[in-house]
C-alpha cells in the first residue's frame, strides 16, 4: 500500500511518472453494438431477442479494483492515475456518448481507457469491477467531485444517493422517435440507512476477468447487444427495461449477463444465476 | 394526556341535544400551557445551520436559472402558499413534459427527516436529495456544469456564496448545502392548533375539533405522531393490494429502495400540517380532497400483505371504524393544521427585489 499511496500523491495533477520498478499502463476499451461501433444517432438492427431495431443514447460505466494477472497467476493492482474528470484514485469512468444526436443525457467529451500504474512484471489477464467503490457510493451529493459530480462528466449517473450512483448506464430508443425509452441501469439494491451509513444488501458490482488480455495488444470490448441478447427489447411489457429492481423480468434477462445472480427469493436464492463467465466484455487485438 | 389537565371551558352552552355538533357552536377550548411534542432540532453537523447560507438558498430555490428552459425554479412545484406542494397530482410541467411518477410532496418541518427523504426516503438527506430534480430530465432538466456557470457570473450570487461558505468559487456542494439549509428553515409550528396547545391566547378548538383530536389521537396518531404529525416512517396505507414494477419500481414504494418485499405498498407517512391547502394527497396524488382521504381511510382500504396492521380490526375487516360524526371531527380538526404565518411568511418568499 505504500507504493500506492505514493503514486497517488505524485498523480495528483498529471498522469503519473511511474516511480523505479513500476510501468505506465494503457487499457483500452471499445464499445460495439453487434459487430459495429456504438454512435450517437446510428441505427443498429437485429438487436435482442426479437431482433429489434435500436438507436443507442447513452453508455457510461464506472470501474474500479482493476488489475492485472502475472506469471505467477497473482492478481496486481493498477493505481488508477487521476485525470480530470475520469479518474480518481479508486475510481474510473468509462464514456463513449459524445452528447451528439439523439445523446442528449451526456456530455461532449468521451473516455475509451483506463491509464494508470503496475509493478513491472509480465502480465496476461485483466481484471475489474463495474461500480463505484463503496466508499464513495453513498457520499452526500454536496461532497463528490469527478467522475461522480454531477455538475461534470457524471451527469445523470446520479441515481439515488442512499442506493448510490447508476454503475453502468445504458439507453437507447426502440422507435424512429429516438427518445430513450429502453434502459439497463445496475447499481447498488436493497439498501438501508443505518445511523447516516447507507447499507446495501445487493451490491450488484459484476467482477469482470478478461484472462486473454495482454498489455499493448489487447482491446477490451463491450457488446451492448450481448447485454441485451436474451431480451425482447421491442416488448412493452419489459420498459423501461431494467433498473436493477429484483422483481423485474427485463433484470432477470440482463443482470446475468454480466455474471450478477438474479431475482433473488425470500431465502436469497437467484432465480437467474450469473452467467459464467460473463458474456458482456471480450478481449480483441488492437 | 398533559393537555387535557389544562382545558378551560370558556363558554359552556349548550348543543347537547343536538345530534350534530356544528363547528360554529360556542364552544372553545384553550389550555393553560404546554410544550408541543416535537423532537430537539437534529443537528447536522456537516451543513450547520447559518442565515447567510439560508438566505442563499432562499435565492436559489426561488431562481429559475436552475432549469434548463430558464422558467422553472424549485417553487415551481412546491409552492409556499400550498405547503410547498403544487396543487396537482401528478405535474408535467417538468423540462420534458412527461408526467412525473409520484406527487410532488410539502416542505415542511424536514429538519426532522433525518431518515431519508422522497416518498420513499431513498435520498440520504436533503443535501443529497436537492441536486436530484434540477438535473432529471423530466424535472428542470438542467446541467448542473452550465448552473454553476450561469451563477458564477452573477455578482450577487458570487458575493452571496462567499458570505455564506467564504468561498467566492460557486461548486456544486455548496449550492446544495445552503438549498438544503433554506428547507431545513422551513419550519411549521404556528397553527391554530399549536397556539391552542401552547395556551395562547388566539389558541383555540371549538369543540368539534376537540373531538376530531380524539378521534385523531385514536385512530391517526399510529403513524402521524407526535406534533410533527409523522413517524417519518413508511407505512402501507392500503392504497392498492398490488403493486407492478413498472416506471423504474415506483410503485414498489419503501421495496424499491430497501429490497425487502415486506416494504411494499410502504411510503413515507407525510406530516399533516397545513394538510387542508396542500391537496392532493398520497405519494401519486391520487385522492382529491380531505373528505376523500377520510373516506378511503374508512371504506377503500384494499387488503395486502403489507397493509399495516392499524388498518386491521378484529373482526377481520380492514379500515378505519369512523362515524360520520366522527369523520366530520376529524376533518375539522385537520383544518386546524393550517399555519397562516408559514404559508405567507416573508422569509420563506422570494426575496424583493432591489
Amino acid at each position: 500500500m505504500t507504493r500506492t499511496l505514493l503514486l497517488v500523491g505524485l498523480c495528483a495533477c498529471a498522469p503519473s511518472a511511474p516511480v523505479s520498478g513500476d510501468v505506465r499502463v494503457v487499457l483500452p476499451f471499445s464499445a460495439r453494438i453487434g459487430a459495429a461501433p456504438f454512435v450517437c444517432g446510428q441505427s443498429y438492427d437485429s438487436v435482442g431477442a426479437d431482433a429489434a431495431r435500436i438507436w443507442p443514447t447513452d453508455l457510461r460505466f464506472y470501474v474500479h479494483d482493476v488489475q492485472l494477472k502475472n506469471d505467477q497467476g497473482e492478481y496486481v493492482n493498477v493505481a488508477l492515475d487521476v485525470v480530470e474528470p475520469y479518474q480518481q484514485a479508486t475510481v474510473a469512468m468509462l464514456d463513449f456518448e459524445d452528447a451528439s444526436a439523439n445523446c442528449e443525457t451526456g456530455t461532449p467529451s468521451t473516455r475509451d481507457r483506463i491509464t494508470g500504474v503496475v509493478a513491472s512484471g509480465h502480465y496476461r489477464g485483466l481484471r475489474f469491477r463495474i461500480g463505484v467503490p463503496e466508499a464513495l457510493n453513498h457520499v452526500n451529493g454536496d461532497e463528490v467531485d469527478d467522475p461522480l459530480n454531477n455538475s461534470g462528466v457524471g451527469a445523470g449517473m446520479l441515481w439515488i444517493w442512499l442506493t448510490g450512483y447508476k454503475f453502468f448506464k445504458l439507453d437507447f430508443a426502440t422507435s424512429d422517435k429516438k427518445e430513450p425509452d429502453f434502459s439497463v441501469h445496475i447499481g447498488s439494491m436493497a439498501c438501508a440507512l443505518e445511523a447516516d451509513v447507507a447499507v446495501c444488501r445487493n451490491a450488484n458490482r459484476p467482477l469482470i476477468e478478461l484472462d486473454d488480455f495482454l498489455l499493448e495488444t489487447s482491446t477490451v470490448v463491450l457488446d451492448v447487444a450481448a447485454i441485451v441478447s436474451e431480451l425482447p427489447t421491442n416488448d412493452p411489457s419489459q420498459k423501461p427495461g431494467c433498473h436493477s429492481v429484483n422483481e423485474a423480468p427485463a433484470c432477470w434477462a440482463t443482470m446475468p449477463q454480466f455474471g450478477l445472480d438474479f431475482g433473488f427469493d425470500s431465502q436469497g436464492v437467484p432465480a437467474a444465476p450469473g452467467k459464467t463467465p460473463q458474456v458482456v466484455f471480450s478481449v480483441e487485438a488492437q | 394526556m398533559r393537555w387535557a389537565m389544562g382545558i378551560v371551558i370558556l363558554v359552556g352552552c349548550g348543543t347537547a341535544s343536538a345530534p350534530h355538533v356544528e363547528d360554529t357552536a360556542p364552544i372553545r377550548y384553550t389550555t393553560a400551557g404546554g410544550p408541543l411534542d416535537i423532537p430537539p432540532l437534529p443537528v447536522v453537523a456537516h451543513n450547520p445551520q447559518r442565515q447567510s447560507a439560508i438566505e442563499l438558498g432562499r435565492m436559489l430555490f426561488y431562481d429559475t436559472r436552475l432549469s434548463a428552459s430558464g422558467t422553472l425554479s424549485c417553487a415551481s412545484c412546491h409552492a409556499q402558499a400550498l405547503g410547498f406542494a403544487d396543487g396537482v397530482a401528478l405535474s408535467d410541467r417538468g423540462a420534458s413534459n412527461k408526467t412525473l411518477g409520484r406527487h410532488a410532496p410539502t416542505l415542511i418541518n424536514l429538519a426532522w427527516a433525518t431518515n431519508g427523504v422522497f416518498w420513499d426516503g431513498g435520498a440520504k438527506n436533503l443535501e443529497s436529495q436537492v441536486l436530484a430534480p434540477i438535473v432529471s430530465p423530466d424535472e428542470m432538466g438542467s446541467n448542473l456544469g452550465q448552473v454553476l456557470h450561469a451563477l458564477q457570473s452573477d455578482i450577487d450570487y458570487v458575493r452571496a456564496f462567499d458570505d455564506a461558505f467564504g468561498d467566492d468559487l460557486i461548486e456544486q456542494g455548496d449550492l446544495a448545502k445552503a438549498l438544503a439549509q433554506f428547507i431545513r428553515a422551513l419550519v411549521s409550528t404556528g397553527s391554530r392548533y399549536d397556539r391552542y396547545v401552547r395556551g395562547e391566547a388566539d389558541g383555540y378548538l371549538t369543540e368539534r375539533e376537540f373531538l376530531g383530536r380524539e378521534v385523531f389521537d385514536r385512530a391517526c396518531r399510529g403513524c402521524h405522531a407526535s406534533d410533527l404529525f409523522t413517524d417519518q416512517a413508511f407505512h402501507n396505507n392500503g392504497l392498492d393490494s398490488v403493486f407492478s414494477d413498472e416506471h423504474e419500481g415506483i410503485h414498489l414504494g419503501r421495496a424499491r429502495i430497501s429490497g425487502d418485499g415486506a416494504d411494499r405498498g410502504k411510503f413515507k407517512t407525510p406530516t399533516l400540517r397545513n394538510i387542508a391547502v396542500s391537496a392532493p394527497y398520497m405519494h401519486d396524488g391520487r385522492l382529491a380532497s380531505l373528505p376523500e382521504v377520510i373516506e378511503h381511510y374508512r371504506s377503500g382500504v384494499r387488503d395486502s400483505e403489507t397493509l399495516d396492521p392499524r388498518l386491521r380490526n378484529i373482526d377481520g375487516s380492514v379500515g378505519l371504524v369512523l362515524s360520520d360524526d366522527e369523520a366530520g371531527a376529524l376533518l375539522a380538526f385537520l383544518e386546524t393544521l393550517t399555519d397562516e404565518d408559514f404559508l405567507s411568511s416573508a422569509s420563506f418568499a422570494p426575496r424583493p427585489t432591489r
